[in-house]
């Protein structure tokens, strides 16, 4: 297999440490914003990005290069991060919940301050949006959009067919434009320019 | 094509569709759709609102970790470490001890189901000693071994019977206890 990383794992699956060193630089960064994504929280998402290390750490011994590193990596953030959120069930932390019922502002973003503090609004918006959907819903879209999977990819990391990540997707991108409708209706170019 | 099969085709055609650009079929479904779109008013407000969301989701920008990140990862990973290595002594005094242990968990009268020595994770150890009734459980922690090398060399002793079904249980209980 033409992947980078799946030989790194081999060499870390054989002893070399320093394989795995690397393979967690490379990751890193990606793995804390998809479980932020997933989780809703930075402080959260962070603790689950390390288990998340540690879980690869402790695959070296059964691993088998039988798909992109990508998707065997991402398959175990996704088991954590669902097997998390069905522990904290409706305790979950949410984003500011109430940014999103509050109505959009009259836009009349003048100053630089102003659209930052739009840019902020929105996202928090869209944080909320996120977290709303449903957990497979939200890991289909957050691993197609965020993190540019095939959707091969991302069948094999949420272990579901393709067929079932494009009905996914679609319920995903269905209920965000249902959750966001007044934002994208007043969106005349307001996005583009924040 | 239906407004829904046209929005979940343009939905599906926006992340591409690389699979199965080989596929006859895929490439059709999305330029119905599109031809669909330019004649269906809804369908086209669908179209503009879809583009609106992906300029809303690009605001969300990936943010790297905070500080003390990496400090508190390899913190955790030295901790791991040490304790897959004491896993890994009690592994290894598990793989001498089942011959003796399971017979003499046999011949003292305690169910013949002495924990096997496993090589899987430490959920598995768990799952493996959660398993062990607690009369059992009291002999695994009298051989708590490396703690306790005498019982570890008397086992030795024990493997080394040729004809441990002809011991007497006493005698066993003996063996055993007067290592305590
Ligand atoms: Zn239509």
């Amino acid at each position: 297999m033409d992947d980078p990383d799946v030989a790194l794992m081999l060499a870390f699956s054989k002893g070399q440490e320093e394989a795995f060193v690397e393979l967690y630089n490379r990751h890193r960064d990606r793995i804390v914003s998809y479980t932020r994504r997933m989780l809703g929280n930075q402080a959260q998402a962070e603790e689950a990005a390390q288990d998340v290390f540690l879980k690869l750490y402790r695959a070296r011994e059964t691993y088998a290069p039988r798909s992109r590193f990508s998707t065997f990596l991402y398959r175990i953030a996704t088991n954590h991060c669902l097997n998390l959120n069905a522990r904290v069930e409706r305790k979950l932390v949410r984003p500011d919940v109430e940014a999103a019922n509050r109505p959009a502002p009259e836009r009349a973003a003048g100053t630089r301050q102003d659209a930052e503090l739009e840019r902020k609004r929105l996202r928090e918006t869209l944080n909320t949006a996120l977290a709303s959907l449903p957990e497979r819903q939200r890991a289909a879209l957050l691993l197609v959009h965020y993190e540019g999977m095939s959707y091969r990819e991302a069948a094999g990391a949420i272990e579901v067919s393709e067929s079932a990540i494009k009905s996914l997707i679609h319920r995903a991108r269905s209920a965000m434009m249902r959750e966001l409708e007044p934002e994208l209706r007043n969106d005349r170019g307001v996005l583009h320019a924040v | 094509m239906r407004c829904e099969d046209a929005r979940a085709a343009l939905d599906t055609s926006r992340y591409g569709d690389t699979d199965r650009a080989g596929e006859p079929g895929a490439k059709p479904a999305v330029e119905q759709a599109r031809a669909h779109v330019e004649g269906c008013t809804e369908c086209e407000a669908f179209a503009e609102r879809a583009a609106a969301l992906d300029r809303m989701l690009a605001l969300d920008e990936p943010q790297p970790p905070g500080p003390g990140f990496d400090t508190r990862f390899f913190a955790r990973l030295e901790e791991e470490r040490q304790s897959r290595k004491r896993r890994g002594l009690w592994r290894w005094t598990w793989a001498l001890v089942p011959a003796g242990v399971a017979a003499a968990v046999a011949l003292v009268g305690l169910p013949a189901r002495a924990p096997t020595p496993t090589d899987g994770a430490a959920q598995g150890e768990h799952a493996v000693l959660a398993e062990i009734p607690p009369e059992d459980m009291a002999l695994v922690m009298e051989l708590e071994l490396l703690e306790d090398l005498p019982v570890l060399e008397r086992l030795e002793e024990v493997e080394a019977f040729e004809l441990l079904e002809t011991i007497e249980a006493e005698e066993l209980e003996a063996i055993l206890g007067e290592a305590e």
